[in-house]
């Protein structure tokens, strides 16, 4: 015990000398960075100025830009026709004119209704639809009776209204059945 | 009803003289419950029915399952099996679909201008990748090969059959290639890694268990001949049914035919450069001992 001691104290001791970075992790795969007074004699160590030597220049920066990411969304490109390839449908504003609700976008022109599972090991799973403006209530009516006409329920479905975060929650995962409601409507 | 035999017209009869079926007169049918018996005593033989003489055997007081006797404990007695060893060193490669691929070109997040590798997926910030989970890459899986239609010329880290033949129906160019930790880190948050003032890092050859693949004409390796993959795409070509359509384009014949070096991470950048974002400039080093280093 005293002696492997005595080797880490001498290892740790070499180690603050060299400057060697540790190398524990995989992640740290590079090669230690060791001073060079080190790995070289006093008269195989080049001369100063031979490593520092640089190129500045400027031709190149324009691929720098083109690796940077971008700050904003970019505007939507406008398509020929709709649906789109990967299945997109824009928002029908004439459609949703008269109804006393509706549902916004979000920011990446999707629609916001996501599944949630809020209990450990996903026991508890709900669908939330975020951005409900208008007539809440309605809205929460007309989906209830949509899902319980679709889906064969033995009990009424359970739903939750927030007025003041305008989100109504759906007991179960009912995404895509929802998602297809929205649309068909023109949200 | 009169083609049957005697006994089901009789029967018939009776039941019309029967009750309705009804829940106070509902029972069970026969066979419904088991009665539990000794499964242990064999009753066809004799003397002992297969017991034997005396003991625990005889008097059904032998020990539960699972019960160990002896001296010895389970962990010491029972070989290791290790199914999960050195689970945390596999690379990790998350996936992305195809019919992601088309959201982000319909969504115009992803430059069809540009060849697409994995530093443009990070930068979309619709794909995460960090080398603290032992990720390597991205993983192009074959939803919504169907419906893909972009001619593109895409870089990934892993790739199925599918995958390669709906990108190379539409005239598009796939390549897959490996990234070490260090490139990834690099690629999956450009700008952080910017602000260091690093030099670029030199890609690395990839390990030894994944050297096959990438050197694979049939996975199009980068690494594989180039010769081998223009047979592989003409013969995935036939085997799928599709005919690998002309490119008249100029500007996107040179789009398709760009590639890395094997030892370049971003496109018109080497590594051991330099780049300071403040003054806007590239620093190359001069250095015989850098150049030696960083050549491929």
């Amino acid at each position: 015990m005293a002696a492997s001691m005595k080797n880490f104290r001498l290892i740790f001791r070499i180690l603050q000398r060299t400057n060697i970075q540790p190398h524990n992790t995989i992640y740290n795969s590079a090669p230690c960075q060791v001073s060079i007074k080190y790995l070289y004699t006093a008269e195989q160590l080049p001369p100063k100025d031979t490593l520092t030597q640089f190129e500045e220049s400027t031709e190149e920066f324009k691929f720098v830009e083109k690796i940077l990411p971008r700050r904003n969304i970019p505007d939507l490109p406008v398509h020929t026709s709709y649906p789109t390839p990967s299945g997109w449908v824009p928002p029908d504003r004439e459609k949703t004119k008269d109804l006393p609700y509706s549902v916004e976008r979000n920011k990446n022109h999707n629609l916001p209704v996501y599944v949630k599972q809020t209990t450990l090991r996903g026991t508890k799973i709900t669908t939330v639809i975020n951005r409900v403006h208008g007539d809440i209530w309605q809205f929460e009516k007309d989906l209830k009776s949509h899902i319980e006409d679709t889906v064969a329920m033995r009990f009424p479905l359970l739903t939750e209204v927030s007025e003041v975060t305008r989100r109504v929650t759906l007991k179960g995962n009912h995404v895509e059945l929802v998602g297809r409601w929205l649309i068909d409507k023109g949200f | 009803m009169a083609q049957a035999g005697k006994f089901a017209d009789k029967a018939l009869q009776l039941l019309r003289t029967y009750p309705r079926v009804a829940l106070n007169n509902l029972k069970d049918m026969p066979g419904a419950y088991k009665k539990n018996f000794n499964k242990r005593r064999n009753a066809g033989k004799g003397k002992t029915h297969g017991r034997g003489h005396k003991g625990m055997g005889q008097r059904m007081t032998l020990p539960p399952l699972g019960y160990e006797g002896g001296q010895i404990p389970f962990h010491i007695r029972i070989p290791c099996e290790p199914y999960y060893k050195d689970h945390e060193f596999k690379r990790q490669y998350p996936p992305f679909s195809l019919l992601q691929v088309q959201r982000l070109i319909d969504m115009g997040l992803v430059d069809l201008n540009e060849p697409i590798d994995l530093l443009t997926f990070c930068n979309t910030a619709h794909y995460d990748c960090s080398i603290e989970d032992n990720h390597y890459g991205v993983n192009l899986t074959e939803e919504g090969a169907d419906t893909f239609q972009a001619q593109i010329n895409i870089e990934v880290q892993h790739a199925s059959e599918e995958v390669i033949a709906a990108v190379e129906r539409n005239g598009g160019v796939i390549t897959t290639r490996y990234y070490d930790p260090e490139c990834v880190k690099a690629m999956s948050n450009v700008l952080k890694f910017l602000k260091t003032s690093t030099p670029i890092p030199k890609c690395k050859l990839p390990p030894q268990d994944a050297f096959e693949y990438y050197s694979n004409a049939k996975n199009r390796g980068y690494l594989a001949d180039p010769e081998e993959i223009v047979q592989a795409r003409i013969e995935l070509a036939q085997k799928y049914g599709y005919e690998l359509p002309e490119i008249s384009d100029k500007s996107q014949k040179e789009l398709l035919l760009r590639r890395k070096d094997p030892r370049q991470i971003f496109y018109g950048l080497e590594p051991g450069w330099v780049i300071s974002l403040k003054d806007q400039c590239v620093l190359k080093p001069l250095a015989e001992e850098h150049q030696k280093y960083y050549a491929s």
